[in-house]
């Protein structure tokens, strides 16, 4: 396997929010909700949006629909946006909020226990199209979704932080401005959650 | 970043083994890509402003089962009631009076008690009938002194009709009422009927007491109240109601007539002084409340 962007560092040391917002979007623009300023907005962020939206709850429905709270959350609060500075730890911080909006309702909770994580074949057709080997794509399929089911099962907290981190590439620092924790409780929650995915995972025999 | 670089990243984060593992597991997995058709939707949306918050609201609450609970109100309340029941029982068995006693049965006859003919000597079935709101009756050459220890005694004398009124309560319910229909009645009070009241209703007259020893004698005239100690108020029962109440103090008695004549108020008549003072006298042990049956 490939060594990813992050395991080269990214996610330590420096983060993937220093600096300008990406692919130089009028944030003045944005501020007054030009259409052309916007969809430049919408193209830098959804992706990111959407796939945390997913990881976090587990479920591409629930994470449309959450998409939908976020970016209506935005452009409700395009005004607020400090043009001198990066967004995206704005937009995460939506984001976040909107899956712990989520968590606290009941309908969700029993939906996650109801039918776990969703299989994900979209997933398993990307992988397929990557290999050639259909063992190894099979094998790739089947651990990526026990990866996605372990993830499902992390108690939200403890999700937040590992996707966050894993995946979002945040530095202890940001995700403690995000999730409101002090950068120690932070860490202690990603170590935690790391400690238990590692035994699900064991446990799934991966 | 080099090799060494992130071998001393993983050392300062401190991560075992299974936490590697865990963690390279999650970094194979690739996002997956939304829905191309609900990207252009919301991207149209979001630019235009038209986005809403309710459809993907109403969309959300609909396709996620709610779970019904039970409002927690409700268990709050059904077990507040539950307690208040169980307090209601407790205070109220507390709140309970002391029970009626046969301290003395004279004569050869019988008692009836509802109905069940009863011989004087046969005490355990007198205990055993003898209970609030029993309906007695005497005999002709049969008399009976009851008693509730140290709150009230109660003398039925030969050919007297009358229902048990039940014992006044220890802290609250401090009212009760005898109902008497004939023949003569003693009644003396002990130190725990203090504070409260007892109504005696004969069928022509009313006597309301708060601590006294009396007697009450229903004749074919009318009603005679002999107040031998305290004061007793005494008035006539007209249609169900009282009437022409007055106070009736020590040494005095009140004769309420059934017809339409005034009551009169004279001195107590010797023999009924005498009466009420042996009766009195012979409860003394009881109303100190240190006797039992």
């Amino acid at each position: 396997m490939e060594p990813s962007s992050r395991d080269s560092g990214q996610i330590r040391g420096t983060s993937v929010y220093e600096g300008d917002a990406p692919g130089g979007i009028d944030l003045e623009g944005v501020r007054r909700r030009d259409p052309l300023a916007l969809e430049a907005f919408f193209e830098a962020y959804f992706d990111r949006v959407f796939s945390l939206l997913k990881r976090l709850l587990g479920n591409s429905a629930a994470a449309q629909d959450a998409a939908q709270d976020v970016f209506l959350k935005i452009h409700r609060g395009a005004h607020q946006l400090d043009p001198a500075r990066d967004p995206a730890p704005w937009v995460m911080a939506i984001a976040t909020n909107v899956c712990r909006d989520l968590w606290r309702s009941g309908g969700y909770r029993l939906s996650s226990t109801a039918s776990s994580l969703e299989a994900s074949p979209g997933l398993a057709e990307r992988l397929r199209s990557d290999r050639r080997d259909p063992e190894e794509e099979a094998i790739a399929s089947e651990r990526a979704r026990l990866v996605q089911e372990a993830l499902g099962r992390l108690r939200e907290p403890l999700r937040e932080v590992v996707v966050l981190r894993e995946y979002e590439g945040l530095g202890y620092d940001e995700i403690a401005a995000i999730t409101g924790l002090n950068e120690a409780a932070v860490r202690k929650r990603y170590s935690r959650a790391l400690s238990e995915l590692g035994k699900a995972l064991e446990k799934a025999g991966l | 970043m080099s090799h060494g670089d992130d071998q001393r990243a993983r050392a300062a984060e401190r991560l075992g083994p299974a936490e590697e593992r865990a963690r390279a597991a999650l970094r194979a997995v690739s996002p997956e890509p939304p829905d191309a058709e609900f990207r252009d939707r919301l991207k149209r949306d979001f630019v235009s402003g038209a986005i809403q918050v309710t459809k993907g609201r109403e969309r959300v609450v609909a396709r996620l089962p709610i779970r019904r609970r039970r409002p927690p109100t409700v268990a709050w309340a059904a077990a507040s009631l539950a307690v208040a029941a169980a307090l209601v029982f407790v205070v109220a068995s507390l709140n309970r009076g002391p029970s009626w006693w046969v301290t003395a049965a004279r004569g050869e006859g019988t008692i009836k008690v509802d109905g069940e003919t009863v011989a004087l000597a046969d005490r355990d079935a007198m205990r055993r009938l003898l209970i609030p709101g029993a309906e007695i009756e005497t005999a002709e050459n049969a008399e009976l002194d009851l008693c509730m220890n140290g709150v009230l005694a109660v003398q039925l004398a030969p050919g007297t009709r009358m229902t048990l009124p039940p014992p006044p309560g220890r802290w609250f319910g401090r009212r009760c009422e005898l109902y008497a229909r004939g023949g003569e009645i003693r009644v003396t009070t002990g130190p725990r009927f203090s504070g409260a009241r007892l109504a005696i209703m004969s069928p022509t007259a009313a006597v309301l007491v708060t601590g006294t020893t009396f007697a009450v004698i229903m004749e074919d005239a009318g009603t005679c109240v002999c107040v031998f100690e305290g004061n007793a108020s005494v008035g006539r029962m007209r249609a169900g109601a009282l009437a022409d109440m007055s106070r009736v103090g020590s040494g005095r008695r009140r004769y309420v007539y059934k017809d339409e004549r005034p009551p009169e108020t004279r001195e107590i008549r010797e023999e009924e002084r005498v009466k009420l003072a042996q009766f009195r006298e012979s409860q003394r042990a009881w109303m100190q409340g240190s006797s039992t049956d």
